[in-house]
């Protein structure tokens, strides 16, 4: 006791001059001061075992005479304390890096070829030995503490993230690339080693908690990647099965379904749904983003979710259900060995979709031929909004159909058979039958498909209405028939007309826009009108006839100085061209006016329009003067092509062209450009623009474009150039200049009166 | 309850047009708004603003205009030109308009922000307007409001008014039309 008491008060004095005995001047403060020379630097991967082997160096030579208070400090860490927290916790981490690294090759770019060879090996962390020599350093002088807890679990992390990356950019070439089996061995390997190598850690040893952490990563990675994925598979192109099978096994909690579900609809937004991409390029995405989503998420509540986004953004695609239903109607006619047709609006996709959805249930086709309706059930997932059930039994077409809404589904297809239908002479029906059929069997509710089937109808009873009004000639021609009502074409019924004729009878109520459009037909159609109006009479005496028209098509052929010109045209257009028919008068091309021409066809203005542009547009007249129409009988080159070009452009383009808007013989659902569209509704843009410059004084146009699109409901679907252009447009309207608006220094703004 | 209330003030309102004082009186307190609701209804409020915006724009009424601020559509600026045959014919006039959370069931608060001689707009741009106040009408919008105010310049209450000289002058036409062209700044935006 007293011994002790001397000792203590015999080192006193000593205190006093550290410099004379360094041993034994152990204060805080001389700690501190050492520490601080050695720990001033940054902490880098290359320096810190340098560091961490200083320190323990300078603490040993301190200590090397009173061992026994070593023990006293390593105790309470209060070494530690000395030491910049930050900085320990850097070194700690990055010397576990860095044999951890070894452990698993990431620095070595060769090495990662031999990791079969290195999984199927027992590696340790360090060879030498050096590391677990440090650590035990480190802990007999109380640096391995809870900063060696966080430090391995920082590295943990950091290691995973560079492990899954070099797994994922190595083995892409791979065939069997997918990462997620991989990485589960790869973790095992890694907990072993720590174990071996680092003791003392037993809460990050756990190779449960490092698996589920790894695969969290490689979900989020996987799911950046998802969306290219599906893009490339719309290019047709890319090995994407590593990646979907990376995401089947790891994105199941619903964390990770989120971030999916969350960076894919964030990329469609961003890369898909927008002005730039065509209707029918996501359509085509869409049926991959149906086929991928089920492979990652076989209950579809990701899809739901997806689809959402889609359904809201093909409302602004008024061509959608067309293009869905000509590939649907082009596509079955396709074989698997004939190469696809190179229309620009052919998708694959969605052509195949209405082939594979005959079947009724979702049958599981995607998973390589295995049945899987029974063996693919899962406990439906936890994230899984309402009503996702029901779209667990849809296939590729019942998606596709269900992106459109029912009503305007049905209007698009009443509009595409119409035009199919009565669009010139055909000899089958059969795809349109077939899509109907489909159609009707898979989605029928309340009979939304009756219009369109009574359609048909019309058209096939047409045909044997033909027939008995031909008679006892059908005996005599068979092999025009075939066998079934549907393939006879137009038939030959020469003995009673004297040219190729044929009429379909429409049921009024069912049919669209089909109000009867008067004008005059060429003398020897009218004649064939005629004879099958009495026809019909006899046939049915209850009902009436009514000739629409504008509908009709008729193959007309001139023969002109230079050239020949043989199509089928419109009826209207026939009756045009055949106004010029000069049988008696060989002198020369003839020459008629305008209201020649209409007092002699007695028809429509805008139809007589348009019928005039579609032939100058095809060289067969010219307009000599205004209103003064003459054949082209031989061609001149130079000047001719470039006013064709003009008619042809005014016949497409030109907003203010009396036949674009209500031509009733213009193809159906034609896509309006956008500046035709700003011009239609320029009204209500106008006043918009009005208000705003008027409120809140003149600005650029692309600060006008910017407030727009946030305050129209429905947002501002045009360009900063469509709308400069409608400025302009608006600052010329009310003529000399005088419009709503004017531009001063690139800034637009209301005109003062 | 949001639904309840909006029922009953609503009922209020298209009353209280035709008669006052005694549906005032039985009327359910008007200081029991909703405010648990106001994160859900902002959303209404923003479309209930969003539609009369638009159905301001389709009605392209000339001598009224009213549009949002950029980053606030809780916030509009509109502009009114004096009617043809008044004494503000010529001259035009901004105004703020700020909606309350609770718009269409409180009125928003509107003020005049160009100086206004008029006998029911105060110094400082304060409206003397029933329909901006007890008889406020979840039936009424932007545009009903616009005009209201527009026909209110041709047509003031001289008996209630804020600005007594105006009220005083406005018996004489002539010079209240000088009064009102030497006061008028025309705005500058």
């Amino acid at each position: 006791m007293s011994t002790a008491f001397l000792s203590i008060f015999g080192d006193a004095p000593s205190l006093r001059t550290p410099t004379k005995a360094p041993n034994r001047a152990l204060t805080l403060e001389t700690f501190k001061h050492a520490l601080d020379e050695i720990w001033h630097r940054d902490i880098t991967r290359t320096n810190a075992n340098d560091i961490l082997r200083k320190t323990i160096q300078y603490l040993n030579v301190q200590w090397s005479g009173v061992k026994g208070t070593t023990n006293l400090f390593a105790g309470t860490s209060q070494l530690a304390y000395l030491i910049p927290r930050d900085k320990l916790e850097l070194a700690l981490t990055a010397i576990i890096v860095n044999s951890g690294a070894k452990l698993l090759a990431l620095e070595d770019s060769q090495h990662i070829l031999e990791w079969p060879a290195i999984l199927s090996s027992n590696p340790s962390f360090d060879e030498d030995q050096s590391l677990v020599h440090l650590i035990d350093d480190l802990r007999s002088v109380g640096l391995w503490g809870v900063q060696a807890e966080i430090a391995s679990a920082i590295a943990a992390d950091e290691l995973l993230d560079r492990l899954i990356w070099r797994l994922c950019t190595q083995r892409q070439d791979n065939a069997s690339g997918d990462v997620s089996t991989h990485l589960e061995a790869f973790v095992e390997v890694y907990v072993e080693g720590l174990v071996r190598s680092v003791p003392h850690l037993p809460q990050l040893s756990r190779a449960a908690d490092l698996k589920s952490l790894a695969f969290r990563k490689l979900a989020r990675l996987r799911s950046i990647e998802f969306f290219d994925i599906v893009e490339a598979r719309h290019k047709g192109h890319g090995n994407t099965e590593a990646v979907l099978k990376d995401l089947r096994a790891c994105a199941t909690k619903p964390e990770e379904r989120r971030f999916l579900l969350e960076e894919f609809s964030m990329r469609l937004e961003r890369d898909l749904l927008h002005p730039g991409r065509s209707t029918v390029d996501i359509l085509d995405i869409f049926v991959h983003t149906v086929h991928l989503t089920k492979l990652v998420d076989p209950h579809g509540s990701l899809l739901n979710e997806v689809g959402k986004s889609f359904r809201q953004y093909m409302k602004l695609r008024d061509d959608a259900v067309r293009i869905m239903l000509i590939n649907f109607l082009e596509g079955s006619k396709q074989d698997e060995e004939s190469s696809p047709p190179d229309w620009a609006e052919y998708s694959a996709g969605i052509a195949n979709s209405v082939k594979s959805g005959d079947g009724f249930l979702y049958s599981g086709d995607y998973f390589e031929g295995m049945d899987l309706r029974d063996l693919s059930w899962q406990p439906e997932p936890v994230d899984a909004s309402t009503g996702h059930q029901a779209s667990k039994a849809l296939d590729d077409l019942g998606h596709l159909i269900k992106l459109a809404e029912q009503k305007t589904f049905v209007a698009d297809l009443q509009m595409l058979y119409r035009a199919r239908l009565l669009g010139g002479a055909r000899s089958d029906y059969v795809q349109e039958m077939d899509l109907l059929q489909l159609l009707k069997r898979r989605f029928d509710q309340e009979g939304a498909f009756q219009n369109v089937e009574v359609m048909i109808n019309d058209v096939l009873q047409s045909h044997s209405l033909l027939r008995k009004m031909v008679g006892p000639s059908m005996g005599e021609t068979p092999d025009m028939h075939g066998s079934t009502a549907s393939s006879a074409g137009i038939l030959d019924a020469s003995h009673i007309f004297s040219i190729p004729f044929g009429a379909h009878v429409l049921s009024r109520a069912y049919w669209t826009n089909v109000e009867a459009v008067d004008f005059r037909l060429p003398t020897s159609m009218q004649e064939q009108a005629t004879a099958f109006e009495e026809r019909f009479k006899i046939l049915h005496e209850q009902k009436q006839l009514q000739w629409t028209k504008q509908l009709g098509h008729a193959t007309v052929q001139l023969e002109l100085a230079d050239r020949t010109f043989n199509r089928e045209v419109t009826t209207a257009q026939a009756s045009v061209i055949g106004e010029f028919d000069s049988p008696d008068d060989d002198s020369k091309a003839k020459v008629r006016t305008y209201q020649e021409l209409q007092s002699a066809l007695n028809m429509d203005e805008a139809l007589l329009r348009s019928c005039l542009s579609f032939w100058i547009a095809q060289e067969i007249l010219s307009e000599r003067a205004p209103n003064q129409y003459q054949v082209l009988e031989t061609l001149d080159p130079g000047h001719s092509t470039a006013q064709a070009v003009a008619a042809e452009a005014s016949l497409s383009a030109d907003p203010n062209a009396p036949d674009s808007g209500n031509d009733p013989s213009a193809a159906p659902a034609e896509l309006k450009s956008a500046a035709d569209l700003l011009s239609e509704n320029g009204l209500v843009y106008g006043n918009f623009i009005a208000a705003l410059l008027t409120n809140q004084g003149g600005m650029p146009a692309q600060r006008i474009h910017m407030i727009l699109a946030n305050m129209m409901p429905g947002g501002f679907p045009f360009t900063v150039e469509d709308l400069v252009g409608f400025l302009r447009e608006m600052a010329m309207d009310g003529g000399e200049g005088k419009g709503r608006v004017e531009t001063v220094g690139g800034s637009w703004r209301i005109r003062k009166k | 309850m949001a639904t309840i209330n909006g029922y009953t003030e609503t009922a209020q309102g298209y009353q209280a047009n035709g008669n006052n004082t005694r549906v005032n009186a039985a009327a359910s307190p008007p200081k029991q708004p909703h405010p648990p609701e106001k994160n859900v209804n902002s959303q209404s409020v923003l479309k209930r603003l969003q539609s009369e915006l638009m159905a301001l724009m389709m009605s392209g009424e000339s001598g009224i205009s009213a549009f949002p601020e950029e980053d606030n559509i809780f916030c509009w600026r509109g502009t009114i030109n004096g009617s043809k045959d008044t004494v503000f014919e010529g001259t035009e006039y901004k105004l703020s308009f700020s909606f309350p959370n609770d718009y269409p069931f409180k009125p928003p608060k509107v003020k005049f922000e160009t100086f206004c001689f008029h006998p029911n707009v105060d110094n400082h741009g304060n409206i003397c307007l029933d329909i901006l106040q007890d008889k406020w009408s979840s039936a009424y919008d932007v545009r009903t409001i616009l005009l209201s105010i527009q026909s209110l310049l041709g047509e003031p209450n001289v008996s209630s008014p804020l600005n007594s000289q105006a009220a005083q002058l406005w018996s004489n036409q002539e010079d209240y039309r000088k009064m009102v062209v030497k006061l008028y700044k025309p705005p500058t935006v």
